[in-house]
């Protein structure tokens, strides 16, 4: 009987069981300001791991997140110092996110290189070039109106929140309801059925891989400026693949959970009826 | 033949969520006979074998070996009591080599430190492959080897030790004629030395070439077992269905049209050489050949699945050049692929999904999809399909065979594809959707829609086509115009290499 709860709820119970936990062992725990700086802090992580859902869902993998995230946050600190506004350093560093996600896409999905590989070098490459731009020195003060838009205040509510929120919504209607959400559920449930269904396969995966570059871009304007006292390679946490996945199977798993349980309880009705089921069965 | 009783199975129920699979089944298996298990898909022979094989475990009854009380737990068990089992569904693992596929589970071990003696494995591998009478080196990958060829190595498999029950399901829905011949072959040696077969095929030609006794299953109950020289086909198929099939007129010929599609010299590698062909407006054109003669590689070269080394595809008279699949969608060409598992279906996603997979366009408003749209043309197909189901979003893959054919057919339905390729269309699928599907690819090319139709199977492209082409090693063979003058033994000599006259 536990075995069969933990199997349908378990995600759900260590989530509840967490939260209870801690609001036990810390007096400061449930305080709303600092329910909202968790939500701050997961906020840069969700959306990347919205992006890395795409990727996933084709059945493949970007463990570049974290250096993608890093380079154009250094693309991003660079531009802010010419002077030129806000919305060019903003959009570059989208952009530059969303390059370096189409290159692992071409890598990928047209070259043939397995994700795992190309993803992996890309990672170094990344990295590489991130360290090689600043010579590993720190970018820091940037102006006040860019900090309010990456990472401030809007009456106590963390932008950065409403950010990942705008981002998931998004999210969960494109892939459920657009031709490309659907594109990418075929594609990773069976490649060549897609391809034999007229599906452009190249073109979908090497989208997927642009959005979850894009993501990493979005992700680098939020922590360029929270991390404002000095940009430095080190602030981006070098578990961010990890904790990215992480979050993305976690999810997934639950999502997975839930829905057998929903179908189980289906299933105990269906029982219930058995001469509908077995007529449904003869009508050849 | 003695009549001694290996296997006795005794009112065996098995229930599903939803579905009594099997009611009260009896069966009984003699020592030494090829015993048929006969019923449509759904009908319960696999949930019954899979009881035999320990895969599943019955809810109620009694099985019998030798007249004691056995409890096949699991497939351990099952092995131990000397029983095997040729799965129609490929159990090999693609990566390793077919002679570690043949002795997977029963390795054998060099002592002192239980090391797997490859060699031994290898070259027993090759002796029973000699005793088969084919030709497959032990130590290339499972997965660079043809189907067919992975289906000899499925049979080879039980034939590793001494059993006393092999169950075979369909070992023939993909292997040619020759090597069905050496199957056959096989199937009496093993008999002579008192194993007992269980056989399922949805072939029923073959069957009384190699049979004893018939098992007829209908919807979970045995309808009854009787000896096969006592039947005749037309009475098998009345037991298994529970009423006669309706013959299927002949192909009608007054709706074929003008030239549709003209192929020339299209060439890939030395599988498809110099292949020319026409195909008519509501014609249905047979491709007969035995497995590798490189029919299903020249259909997906015409669909772009493949990149042709040289030829020239003409629709209505103009040159196409199609590169890619969705080039082919385009210009109106659907292919329906040989296997429906590994590349016609996505199986995580639901019916309704799988059919609106190739036309999206037609469920969306503008930019976003139309779940309303989606389902009422999925229903729309359901229905117009006979697809047994009970919800459009059921996963495709709880389909039965038949199902996921009509699935896929409905797929295409929804592209409005002016020609349609179907690449073994009846394969593994039972007599009852068979005619289902035989009458469809015939309401298909009657609203002037082209149908080629690939089939290992004779006497179903002489029974559907207007048109059957024979290719041989790549080449084609020969044409005949099917005016009802063509017999199996007419192509067959074809097929195999010889010289025939070409009408």
């Amino acid at each position: 009987m536990f075995h069969k709860i933990a199997d349908r709820f378990g995600i759900g119970i260590a989530i509840v069981a967490l939260f209870i936990f801690l609001s036990v062992s810390s007096p400061h725990f449930l305080d709303i300001a600092n329910l909202l700086n968790i939500l701050l802090q997961v906020s840069i992580s969700t959306i990347i791991a919205v992006g890395m859902t795409f990727v996933i869902l084709t059945s493949g993998i970007d463990l570049s997140v974290g250096p993608l995230t890093a380079f154009s946050s250094v693309i991003i600190g660079l531009t802010l110092h010419l002077d030129i506004g806000i919305g060019i350093p903003i959009l570059s560093g989208i952009l530059v996110g969303g390059l370096l996600g189409f290159m692992n896409g071409i890598l990928i999905a047209k070259l043939k290189i397995p994700a795992f590989i190309a993803t992996l070098g890309m990672m170094s490459v990344a990295r590489g070039a991130a360290l090689f731009i600043t010579n590993g020195q720190t970018i820091h003060m940037f102006p006040s109106e860019f900090r309010f838009i990456s990472a401030g205040n809007l009456t106590n509510i963390p932008i950065p929140v409403i950010y990942a929120l705008v981002v998931v919504v998004i999210a969960i209607f494109i892939l459920n309801y657009t031709k490309f959400g659907r594109h990418i559920y075929a594609i990773g449930g069976n490649k060549e059925a897609a391809r034999l269904s007229g599906i452009n396969v190249k073109y979908v995966e090497t989208w997927a891989y642009i959005i979850c570059g894009i993501a990493c871009g979005i992700g680098a304007v939020i922590l360029t400026g929270r991390l404002n006292a000095g940009l430095n390679l080190l602030n981006v946490s070098p578990f961010l693949q990890q904790i990215v996945i992480g979050a993305v199977i976690v999810s997934a798993v639950f999502f997975d959970q839930y829905r057998r349980a929903k179908k189980d309880s289906s299933a105990a009705k269906g029982l219930n009826r058995p001469s509908q089921a077995v007529g449904a069965t003869k009508s050849y | 033949m003695d009549h001694e009783v290996i296997l006795r199975m005794l009112n065996i129920n098995k229930a599903f969520p939803g579905v009594q699979a099997l009611n009260d089944i009896n069966f009984e298996l003699r020592k030494g006979e090829v015993h048929c298990l006969l019923g449509e898909n759904g009908a319960g022979k696999s949930t019954l074998i899979k009881i035999m094989s320990g895969a599943h475990q019955k809810d109620s009854g009694t099985v019998l070996m030798h007249g004691e009380e056995v409890d096949i737990k699991n497939a351990h068990i099952s092995r131990d009591l000397g029983i095997s089992t040729i799965y129609q569904e490929m159990s090999l693992i693609p990566g390793m080599s077919v002679a570690e596929n043949i002795f997977l589970g029963e390795e054998i071990v060099k002592s002192p430190f239980y090391i797997v003696d490859k060699e031994k494995m290898e070259k027993q591998a090759e002796e029973i492959f000699r005793e088969m009478n084919i030709d497959i080196n032990p130590r290339r990958m499972v997965k660079e080897i043809s189907t067919a060829q992975q289906q000899m190595v499925e049979i080879a498999r039980s034939l590793v030790k001494k059993r006393q029950i092999i169950i075979m399901d369909e070992p023939t829905s993909s292997i040619s004629d020759k090597d069905t011949h050496e199957l056959f072959r096989i199937i009496r040696k093993l008999k002579s030395q008192g194993v007992a077969i269980i056989y399922i095929s949805h072939r029923l030609q073959e069957l009384s070439e190699i049979v004893d006794r018939i098992t007829v299953m209908r919807d979970g109950q045995d309808i009854g077992t009787v000896n096969m020289k006592d039947v005749t086909i037309d009475q098998l198929i009345t037991m298994m269905v529970g009423r006669t099939l309706e013959k299927m007129d002949k192909p009608v010929r007054d709706y074929i049209g003008e030239v549709l599609l003209e192929v020339k010299n299209i060439s890939w590698g030395n599988v498809v050489q110099n292949a020319s062909f026409i195909l008519r407006k509501g014609e249905i054109l047979g491709f007969a050949g035995l497995v590798g003669a490189g029919r299903s590689e020249l259909m997906r070269l015409l669909f772009g699945a493949e990149k042709m080394d040289g030829g020239r595809i003409l629709l209505q008279g103009v040159q196409v050049e199609i590169h890619s699949p969705m080039e082919a969608i385009g210009y109106g060409i659907g292919y329906l692929s040989e296997d429906r598992k590994r590349d016609g279906l996505v199986l995580s996603m639901g019916i309704d999904q799988n059919i609106t997979m190739a036309n999206l366009p037609r469920v969306c408003n503008g930019f976003f999809l139309s779940r309303k749209k989606e389902q009422l043309e999925a229903k729309n197909i359901v229905q117009a399909l006979n697809v047994v189901t009970d919800s459009i979003h059921k996963l495709t893959k709880f389909l039965s065979g038949g199902n996921q054919q009509k699935v896929i057919i409905g797929k295409w339905l929804l592209t409005d594809c002016q020609i349609l390729i179907f690449d073994e269309p009846t394969r593994g699928i039972d007599v009852g959707a068979r005619a289902e599907i035989y009458k469809l690819i015939n309401g298909l090319a009657q609203l002037g829609k082209s149908i080629i139709m690939v089939s290992s199977d004779l006497p179903e492209i002489i029974r559907v086509s207007n048109r059957v082409i024979v290719m041989n090693q790549g080449r084609i063979a020969g044409e005949f115009e099917n005016d009802g003058t063509i017999t199996q033994e007419g192509i067959m000599p074809l097929m195999l290499g010889g010289v025939g006259n070409v009408s």
